[in-house]
């Protein structure tokens, strides 16, 4: 029985559209609100799945499909950002226009206040509370150790609270 | 027992939710089913647009606030969006050096693309090309930046690549993972071993880093057991508009008809030409018209002055055949 892996390695057309309709959605809505900018998210998804399909070769199965491929929008963002850094002295009204940012204003509130954060922080957050990826796998995305990505979560959290006094609470809970 | 804080927040679940937009799906499968050989054809078209139109776009993303002129290119973009057969060479040049690094040949939907190396001859793609990330952190002091780089494989980490110290890595430089970067008039220092980081890059041809520059990207030759030719992303490059090929960057930048000053009857290669040059921008641009078909013929990015710059050159032509492939 050929598995899904080998199926896209032969770059099988129904298993590539089974392999981005499981993964494409997830995929956008990190990069979206990395970078808070449409286009660029739809960008980074497909050349995260160009990236891939083009290293399936190299995928030994070590992480879940999902977590590499995460990985590898991570790099690709990561790239982004570098990028981008740069560009803003440029035009600091390059990055405020948004097309289709109405249809996700409602939850923009936790991004304008993660945005405030540094980048790593913001990283760590999004993969574990809406990627909600484990410690494990954000560290395998992000390559940085275990305990730094938890060192992160917690300053994330901290520094919310104080953003969004009002609008935030947590709560411990044990698994 | 594994005891975590939870964060809770009305946000969230619609954070959870946000799905792409309805279009993504087919784009990204046409994308992918489009091209048998897309990551090397990604790759190589990557080194090609971070060393040339991808300053192009910076420039236009830089310069959209500026006056006006300029009702001609509107006209140039409808000349471009009609062609579908082209032929574009890149030269590259640094230390009053140029060189051809690159030939595009377009005929619709069919396209070949040739890398040359430092010493001209045409890259062999068909060799191995791994997708490799250079991953830096950046320390930033003043104007200064400072570079830290872990050099990967898309999903499999290179072992044993040493640490170097204020290296220069430039277009056609050669890495020898577990030696010293090679090939290159910089001062490459091995320092100690560390797997998977080398570090740092304090500039970029010769250039330093700094908050206000743009510097382009490089190819770096990967060596590991056998010789791999690989892009990888250098520094900061440009390229943050996206876009599929030169063309479809440089019409985006005469979309915008306000960014010009234009002279008429400008010699060029004994053609009289139209030339376009960008008001202001951080590096300096100049596209050359041909008058009568509108179409591009030359544009001409110059980052840096004097010595140190660096020029980019793609010249276009609309009648070449494509070559046979291999």
């Amino acid at each position: 029985m050929e598995t899904q892996l080998e199926r896209l390695r032969r770059r099988d057309a129904d298993a590539l559209a089974q392999w981005v309709d499981e993964h494409q959605n997830d995929l956008y809505r990190f990069l979206r609100q990395l970078t808070r900018h449409v286009e660029t998210a739809e960008d980074l998804t497909q050349q995260t799945f160009v990236k891939a399909l083009g290293s399936l070769s190299s995928f030994e199965g070590r992480c879940s499909m999902r977590t590499w491929l995460h990985r590898i929008a991570f790099r690709e963002y990561a790239a982004w950002r570098r990028r981008h850094r740069i560009l803003a002295p440029l035009n600091p009204n390059w990055a405020v226009k948004d097309r289709g940012l109405d249809d996700v204003t409602d939850s923009e509130g936790l991004l304008d206040a993660l945005a405030k954060l540094p980048p790593a922080y913001r990283e760590a957050f999004l993969l574990f509370e809406v990627q909600e990826l484990t410690i494990e796998e954000i560290a395998e995305v992000t390559g940085d150790p275990i305990g730094t990505i938890k060192s992160r979560l917690h300053h994330a959290r901290q520094k919310l609270r104080t953003l969004l006094s009002g609008t935030y609470h947590e709560v411990i809970h044990e698994h | 027992m594994n005891t975590e804080e939870k964060f809770v927040h009305p946000d969230l679940q619609a954070l959870r939710a946000e799905t792409s937009p309805t279009t993504l799906r087919a784009r990204i499968l046409t994308q992918l089913e489009k091209k048998e050989d897309s990551k090397m054809r990604t790759q190589n078209r990557f080194l090609r647009f971070s060393l040339s139109v991808g300053l192009v776009a910076v420039i236009g993303v830089g310069t959209l606030m500026m006056s006006n002129t300029a009702n001609a290119i509107p006209r140039i973009k409808a000349a471009l969006q009609d062609v579908s057969r082209y032929h574009v060479k890149s030269f590259h040049t640094t230390n009053g050096k140029r060189q051809l690094v690159s030939e595009t040949w377009v005929d619709g939907q069919s396209e070949r693309f040739v890398i040359y190396d430092a010493n001209g001859k045409p890259v062999d793609l068909n060799q191995q090309i791994v997708d490799l990330n250079l991953e830096m952190g950046e320390k930033i002091k003043g104007l200064s930046v400072t570079e830290s780089a872990r050099i990967e494989v898309i999903g499999q980490a290179l072992e044993d690549v040493k640490v170097f110290s204020g290296k220069v890595v430039g277009s056609g430089d050669v890495i020898v993972i577990g030696q010293p970067i090679s090939g290159h008039p910089g001062d490459a220092k091995p320092g100690k071993s560390k797997p998977g980081k080398v570090k740092p890059a304090q500039s970029v041809q010769g250039q330093p880093l700094s908050g206000q520059q743009v510097i382009q990207g490089g190819e770096v030759r990967i060596v590991q057991g056998q010789p791999l030719d690989a892009t990888i992303e250098l520094a900061f490059v440009p390229v943050a508009m996206g876009g599929a090929n030169g063309v479809e960057y440089l019409r985006k930048l005469l979309s915008d008809k306000e960014l010009w000053n234009i002279e008429r009857g400008v010699s060029l290669k004994g053609r009289l030409t139209d030339k376009y040059s960008l008001k202001e921008g951080l590096v300096n641009f100049i596209l050359f018209v041909d008058p009568h078909s509108e179409l591009p013929l030359l544009t001409r990015t110059t980052l840096g002055r004097g010595k140190t710059a660096t020029t980019i050159e793609d010249e276009y032509d609309y009648v070449s055949a494509l070559p046979k492939q291999n």
